[in-house]
């Protein structure tokens, strides 16, 4: 009997299958905000990006049930959606690419240094710099060189604010707010939270189906834009035949639930290959380690002591 | 002329035994390969200390350093790879041991009796001139992989992997270990390439490469409540293995 996800039995899971987003926008009055990537700017994403597929393995497809079913067990606790911790809300924002990199920052910052050190980001602290205005959309290779060369803030959570004051670095900012000011001296943290450089193994680009289902099962997500919007993909599942990748919106509470790294989280969705290869002919990406802050070691022997 | 050899021999065995006067101080406990282990040496005068030799064995992959301390008390530094027992001894006027063996093989040979007692009055005379003495100890260097460190030691663990050549495994073991909440909160898994804020490599990662000084990645490293690194082991290949080792060597959640 070919195996099913334990996700897909779930009662009216079909509902969140290839949703098309420019309607679903629409109906649950929100808003998307991926910009497609100019010509020049698509060549500057594929010369600097190097090619997952040559750098990482490449499962065939023959073993992708065997592969889902191992990591679904207890709960998916072979899935990076488990290290996530709360959904994303872009409020009526077209910040859907921020909340897309925020999210996949966040989520390489756990799988290196762990849950116990979770910081969520801030995705209008980037978005801000890369949009003309706060409902205008901006593009998925800006926020790549951005998180490479800039960062992101913490957001400002009770728990965030608690590290400013603890003096591990200096500023948050609200998750949302186009017009909220920056406070001075902003930079310097946001430098804190930056990805790893491309050459250092930072970004890569993802180029065929086969490899972006492989980087979800080595623990790495993928992103990729379609129907205007961006989103974040954690995970994948099979419904005996076919396979879908699991994504996490950033609409609040919105699609279906899975269990997340301490909580049930509703906030996802499931693309089908078809879709899959629509974002990767569109230039889709995979995060695979964010840089380790000086600051970090103190935090962890605080945290010990 | 039968009496005559018996007293020389009654006097070369006294010399011999008189001549065991150097005391060589040496550990009583087995020392690691490769740890340096100081060994005192005394009953040696200042003037004897030039002409003294040192001899040891087995030589392969040993270093033996004579020395003084700010005192002037001699010692030797001494350290091995292997495992196994070394012998070492400290001789002074050890070249007397070439004459005493000479005369004895011209008296097997049935030399001339004139030659044999030119060779022994010059035997006679030297001997109370050069009395050869010597010491000797044998310290042992242990096998096997070092000891644990006692339990409770360890504070955290680093599972360092190499960039440049994933494995294929790992990625679905270090989810399951990430969601093992009270183990996730003591392991950072890092890449070599990983930087800081500042363009450098990361502390640790560049602190956990010098430390393995070449040993093959992936690897599982133990760290100490001071940061100082512990132990290093290949990576375990699931996640319950990795949890089994750091328990082994002390750590708990």
């Amino acid at each position: 009997m070919s195996y099913m996800s334990p996700i897909l039995q779930q009662a009216g899971a079909d509902r969140w299958l290839d949703v098309d987003f420019d309607r679903e926008a629409e109906a649950q009055g929100r808003l998307c905000g991926c910009l497609p990537m100019p010509d020049r700017m698509r060549a500057s994403f594929e010369a600097k990006l190097p090619v997952y597929e040559a750098a990482f393995p490449v499962y065939p497809r023959a073993q992708w049930p065997d592969l889902i079913a191992e990591r679904d067990a207890n709960q998916g606790a072979g899935w990076i959606y488990r290290r996530i911790r709360r959904g994303h809300d872009q409020d009526g924002e077209g910040t859907c690419v921020y909340n897309m990199l925020s999210l996949g920052m966040q989520i390489a910052w756990c799988q290196a240094f762990g849950d116990h050190v979770w910081i969520p980001f801030s995705p209008v602290s980037g978005y801000r710099w890369n949009a003309p205005g706060p409902r205008t959309g901006s593009n998925v290779w800006d926020s790549i060189v951005w998180s490479e060369n800039h960062g992101l803030l913490p957001e400002d959570t009770p728990e965030n604010k608690a590290l400013v004051a603890a003096g591990y670095f200096g500023h948050t900012h609200p998750a949302v707010g186009y017009g909220s000011k920056f406070q001075s001296g902003w930079e310097e943290t946001a430098k804190l939270f930056r990805a790893s450089p491309q050459e250092q193994g930072g970004w890569y680009r993802v180029t065929t189906v086969e490899g972006w289902f492989s980087a979800l099962f080595d623990g790495r997500g993928c992103g990729g834009g379609r129907d205007s919007h961006a989103i974040w993909h954690v995970g994948a599942t099979i419904d005996g035949s076919s396979v879908r990748s699991i994504y996490c919106n950033s609409w609040g509470k919105w699609g279906a639930t899975l269990q997340g790294s301490d909580r049930p989280i509703t906030s996802f969705g499931f693309d089908s290959e078809a879709k899959v290869r629509t974002m990767v002919s569109r230039g889709a990406f995979c995060l695979v380690s964010m840089r380790r802050p000086t600051f970090l070691d103190r935090w962890i022997k605080d945290l010990a002591a | 002329m039968r009496r005559a050899i018996a007293g020389c021999w009654l006097l070369l065995l006294a010399a011999i035994a008189a001549g065991q006067e150097i005391r060589l101080d040496a550990p009583t406990e087995p020392i690691q390969p490769r740890e340096y282990c100081q060994i005192l040496v005394s009953g040696l005068a200042d003037a004897e200390l030039a002409g003294a030799t040192i001899d040891w064995s087995p030589r392969e992959g040993t270093t033996l350093m004579p020395a003084r301390m700010w005192g002037g008390q001699p010692f030797l530094l001494f350290s091995a790879r292997q495992p196994g027992k070394y012998s070492i001894t400290v001789s002074v006027h050890a070249w007397r041991t070439n004459l005493d063996a000479a005369i004895d093989a011209a008296r097997r040979a049935a030399i001339d009796t004139e030659s044999l007692q030119l060779l022994t009055d010059v035997q006679r005379q030297l001997a109370g001139r050069y009395p050869p003495k010597s010491g000797s100890c044998v310290l042992e260097v242990a096998g096997g992989p070092p000891p644990p460190p006692p339990p409770g030691k360890l504070a955290r663990a680093l599972i360092l992997l190499d960039s440049a050549s994933p494995n294929e495994e790992q990625g679905l073991q270090l989810n399951l270990l990430r969601n093992d909440k009270p183990w996730s909160k003591l392991i950072e898994i890092l890449e070599t390439r990983q930087q800081d804020e500042n363009e450098q490599p990361a502390a640790l990662v560049a602190a956990a490469i010098k430390y393995l000084d070449g040993r093959p990645l992936p690897r599982l490293i133990g760290l100490g409540s001071d940061g100082a690194f512990c132990f290093d082991v290949e990576l375990p290949q699931s996640a319950e293995k990795i949890k089994a080792t750091l328990i082994e060597r002390g750590l708990k959640p």
